[in-house]
């Protein structure tokens, strides 16, 4: 079992039945990107900004009961900002491509898989050893 | 080197064997040779091209039969096969060793000019998803296309998000998915809010196809939301769960992303890792 060191998710690297699994991280919830915002290092542009405070200063829906900032907070689930340092384990074809035509290979199958991935993120570790 | 041909003689094969298969077996100069390439997603296979050649002058066959190991992430891995000069009777492709499913290791076998890098490819011989019952095989098989057929079916255990976090799952590089049911549990924090779970798939970027629950979780409570072909929506208070339709034939390529969107969800909701059921293809 990994932990992917940019979102925290747990994975297995290889599935029960010995294929590989490729980890990527999901993008921010909403609340990720308000507590990014409060922090002074917010991931929306000027627009987006600018949307979800009218949004967020909606009165709440006399017949749904929902609020502004829920209404805000839907916005910003449906613009699935990218995780600062996302980590995305899939084989990046142009590296791929590289390895196997620059240098000759006839086979990625010793390749490290971080050398192959499209963004290696803030690493992983494996759970066990953490405990060890 | 052998005798030129006159340029009036008609061509002979000179084993009569090889002139009754009807001109199958092919001519092989030194300077030609087989590749094989294999493409794979399966863990411990190894895939031999076995095959027998009728060197040039000769009356007794050859027979040659190299491994390859391929890599396990569906990029290409290739092997060189030489076979001198003379006539290539006929090969075959086939798994010696592991267990992959139809849609999981696709094999092609090509002739090419120079062994070297920067070689030819002058034809395919063969092509198609190998197994270790199934091979491909020249002459008579030929290619089969790496999506064509049923695919594999495969059964995938996700990530885990980080609490808060949602799930988001993309389909590998070189792999192609129909998406048969996808299913995860949603742990609510004891935070008060209506969370209203979603799938949405996506191009990487931009959003095509969704299913939203029809259903408020609210806190404390733990529900599974359960994604599949064919049926109706059904909404579960005994078991918490919520069945919810998702389009048939939803065929999603590589780098497609299967996530959930949850409205309102919570800094400690958890949802936990989905299990999900695709066919899979390679894109060769």
């Amino acid at each position: 079992m990994q932990k992917c060191q940019s979102c925290g998710a747990t994975y297995e690297p290889v599935q029960a039945d010995g294929t590989d699994y490729f980890h990527a991280c999901p993008p921010l919830s909403p609340h990720e990107v308000r507590a990014l915002v409060d922090a002074g290092r917010s991931p929306l542009s000027q627009a987006q900004a600018e949307r979800l405070a009218a949004l967020d200063a909606l009165l709440d829906d006399p017949k749904t009961g929902v609020t502004g900032v829920e209404r805000g907070n839907a916005y910003l689930g449906g613009l699935s900002i990218a995780r600062p340092n996302a980590r995305d384990e899939n084989v990046d074809p142009v590296k791929a491509r590289a390895l196997l035509k620059t240098d000759g290979a006839k086979s990625l199958a010793d390749v490290d898989r971080d050398e192959l991935a499209k963004a290696i993120g803030a690493g992983a570790i494996d759970l066990a050893d953490a405990k060890g | 080197m052998p005798d030129a041909i006159p340029p009036s003689s008609s061509f002979a094969p000179p084993y009569p064997a090889l002139g009754a298969a009807a001109g199958a077996p092919l001519y092989l100069t030194g300077e030609d040779a087989l590749v094989l390439t294999v493409f794979n997603g399966a863990a411990g296979v190894t895939v031999t091209a076995a095959g027998r050649t009728l060197p040039f002058g000769g009356t007794k066959p050859s027979k040659f039969g190299p491994t390859l190991t391929p890599a396990t992430n569906r990029t290409p891995s290739t092997l060189v096969i030489a076979v001198g000069d003379g006539w290539l009777l006929g090969v075959q492709v086939l798994v010696t060793g592991g267990s992959p499913l139809v849609g999981q290791t696709y094999a092609k076998l090509s002739l090419v000019r120079s062994a070297t890098a920067g070689r030819d490819e002058h034809y395919t011989l063969a092509a198609g998803y190998v197994t270790a019952q199934t091979p491909i095989a020249w002459p008579g098989v030929g290619a089969i296309g790496a999506l064509e057929g049923a695919g594999a079916l495969r059964s995938i255990t996700g990530s885990a998000p980080g609490a808060g976090a949602e799930i988001s799952e993309v389909v590998p590089t070189a792999a192609r998915w129909a998406l048969l049911a996808f299913e995860a549990d949603l742990t609510t924090s004891a935070a008060a809010a209506n969370r209203v779970p979603e799938l949405t798939i996506d191009d990487g970027a931009t959003v095509y196809a969704r299913s939203p629950v029809n259903n408020n979780e609210t806190a404390s409570q733990t529900w599974r939301n359960s994604f599949q072909q064919g049926i109706p929506q059904i909404y579960d208070a005994t078991r918490f769960r919520v069945l919810q339709p998702i389009g048939c034939e939803l065929v999603i390529g590589a780098g497609h992303r299967i996530k959930t969107v949850t409205a309102n969800i919570q800094a400690g909701d958890a949802w936990g890792a989905p299990q999900y059921l695709v066919r899979e293809w390679i894109e060769a």
